[in-house]
């Protein structure tokens, strides 16, 4: 045991110790530094650019200055940078082969945050997950869904699919699909159509509420009532207004019919004559 | 005696109960032990013409209904309340129920009404509470695209040129509003955006409400309108006392706004 630490002491001369100290000293002045200086351009670009551009540009400078210092260090208690940047460069043929998927996604994140199809704090629907965006980092972008599920989508599939993003306009329009018998009077229909949404105070005034007949369908008339409200009041509109289309539809005697289907009894056209009995009291 | 006005400050005893019927607004006030309990309700009936408006000590809080009360605490007791009326906290879109056409070189002075909140004041130290609109107005939205503009109450008035053929009112405000047409072209004037935030309330002194001058002149290029908010009572409504400051005051001088920013034709919902 004593040999070994002979053998260490040798090895280890003064010249070895001051260059191990500056590592140290200069690793530790680089850390202090490269913090200080992300933190400087993240105050600079707070109030310039979208937070998470300024986090990438950040993050950026920190690891960027803490490789420098990492490798100043490094030159500092001996070793050739030059074999480690040859090794450096055959290792990196072989990182990117094995780091394709995450290039590509590191790529697609840097379009996201130059195109800006969305914003932290949007909602938005990707495939099936809608949900508010909670990042959007350089790999992917998270989400928070409305069931409060915490959704990881990569940037590479964003790019490649629609996007659609339900808070980028100040205001929304709600289609309410309505269907009435085809019995009804269809201007009365409209009258307590178009009443309902001039009573909701959430409907927009203008642009004006309307009304659409889409079609004659099997057992209805398919009607479209099309209310805009503010994006922060959507959901409640989008309730309310069924719910007092109903009521109104109730007070008025409008039907909304069930689907409807008509028997018919072979060659005769007579319909299909029906007894409804009594129950016998058990 | 019954007060001329619906708005000022009101002492209550811990339990007492304070009812404001104003319009359709059922507004229940309780004191209690470091404590208020608001109520608020829409009464099918609402009190009628010419008084709009009713006080009444005899009411009680339902109760029952929770969803409409809210409690506010505190840690001294404060028998003071302190109600008074408000304009509108976004811009009020005010359409004539009639379009109207100002010809060319012509001016007038249309009387448009908007909507009121009823604001709910504590003192020791004065905060408010509540504030609660009156009629509950309807939003809208003015700006030249689905994609820009401001989200506005919507508001339906008669804009008449005669102040005799209008119902004066106290939980509605009357602003006198000249529109000069500078322009070589009519101005037909389907919807136009009150700035009600930068005005003040007035009262008379039979509690009708009123608020500064509003001058509206179109320019002569037909896209930029002139903006001037008088710093005096409207002298149509006699003599008036200020009872509320604007909410977002204008700086002095003149202000410049585009035509389309101010005046607008209405849009279908597409």
């Amino acid at each position: 045991m004593s040999e070994l630490f002979t053998e260490l002491r040798g090895a280890m001369t003064i010249a070895h110790l001051v260059g191990a100290i500056r590592a140290v000293l200069i690793l530790g002045l680089g850390l202090l530094l490269a913090k200080l200086v992300a933190g400087g351009v993240m105050r600079l670009l707070a109030s310039r650019v979208e937070p998470q551009a300024a986090r990438l540009v950040r993050r950026v400078v920190f690891y960027g200055m803490v490789g420098l210092f990492v490798a100043a260090a490094l030159h500092e208690v001996g070793f050739d940078l030059t074999i480690l940047l040859g090794a450096a460069g055959v290792l990196s043929v072989a990182v990117g082969f094995a780091s394709q998927t995450s290039a590509s996604n590191v790529i697609s994140g840097l379009f996201l945050i130059g195109e800006r199809p969305f914003a932290v704090g949007d909602i938005i629907r990707i495939g099936g997950a809608t949900g508010e965006v909670l990042s959007i980092d350089l790999l992917s972008v998270k989400l928070r869904t409305f069931n409060n599920l915490f959704v990881r989508i990569p940037n590479e599939s964003i790019i490649k699919s629609e996007v659609t993003n339900l808070t980028r306009f100040p205001i929304r329009r709600a289609d309410i699909q309505v269907g009435v018998a085809y019995g009804e009077d269809l201007k009365q229909v409209r009258e307590v159509l178009l009443g309902v949404a001039d009573k909701n105070p959430l409907s927009l005034e203008n642009p004006e509420p309307l009304l659409f007949i889409n079609g004659f369908g099997t057992s209805s008339i398919d009607l479209q009532l099309s209310v805009w409200a503010s994006r922060e009041r959507y959901m409640e509109l989008n309730y309310s207004i069924q719910k007092e289309i109903h009521e109104a539809f109730a007070a008025h005697g409008i039907e909304i019919p069930y689907p409807h289907l008509s028997l018919y009894a072979g060659r005769s056209t007579a319909p299909i004559p029906v007894t409804i009995e009594k129950p016998d009291d058990a | 005696m019954s007060p001329a006005t619906w708005w000022g400050d009101f002492d209550l005893e811990p339990g007492e109960t304070l009812g404001w019927r104003l319009g359709e607004l059922d507004l229940r006030i309780r004191s209690d032990v470091r404590e208020w309990q608001v109520q608020r309700l829409v009464t099918a009936h609402p009190p009628q013409e010419p008084r709009d408006w009713l006080l009444d000590r005899e009411v009680e809080l339902l109760a029952d209904d929770t969803e409409t009360i809210d409690r506010f605490v505190f840690e001294h007791d404060s028998s003071r309340l302190r109600v008074t009326p408000a304009l509108a906290d976004r811009p009020v879109v005010t359409s004539p129920r009639v379009s109207t056409h100002v010809l060319p070189g012509q001016s007038t002075t249309l009387f448009v009404g908007s909507p009121i909140w009823a604001r709910v004041e504590v003192q020791d130290p004065p905060t408010t509470i509540l504030e609660v609109p009156i009629q509950r107005a309807s939003d809208t939205w003015f700006g030249p695209s689905r994609l820009e503009g401001e989200l506005c109450y919507a508001s339906t008035s008669l804009a008449v040129q005669n102040l005799g053929k209008l119902t004066l009112r106290a939980i509605r405000a009357v602003t006198p509003l000249r529109v000069e047409n500078r322009a070589a072209t009519p101005l037909r004037i389907e919807r136009i955006k009150l700035p009600v935030g930068s005005l003040s309330l007035y009262a008379s002194e039979n509690g009708v409400l009123w608020t500064n001058e509003v001058t509206m002149g179109r320019e002569a290029d037909g896209e930029t309108v002139s903006l001037d908010f008088s710093a005096d009572p409207p002298t149509a409504g006699g003599r008036l006392a200020q009872i509320q400051e604007p909410r977002s005051p204008e700086e002095p001088g003149l202000l410049v706004r585009a035509f389309r920013g101010l005046f607008q034709g209405r849009s279908a919902g597409e």
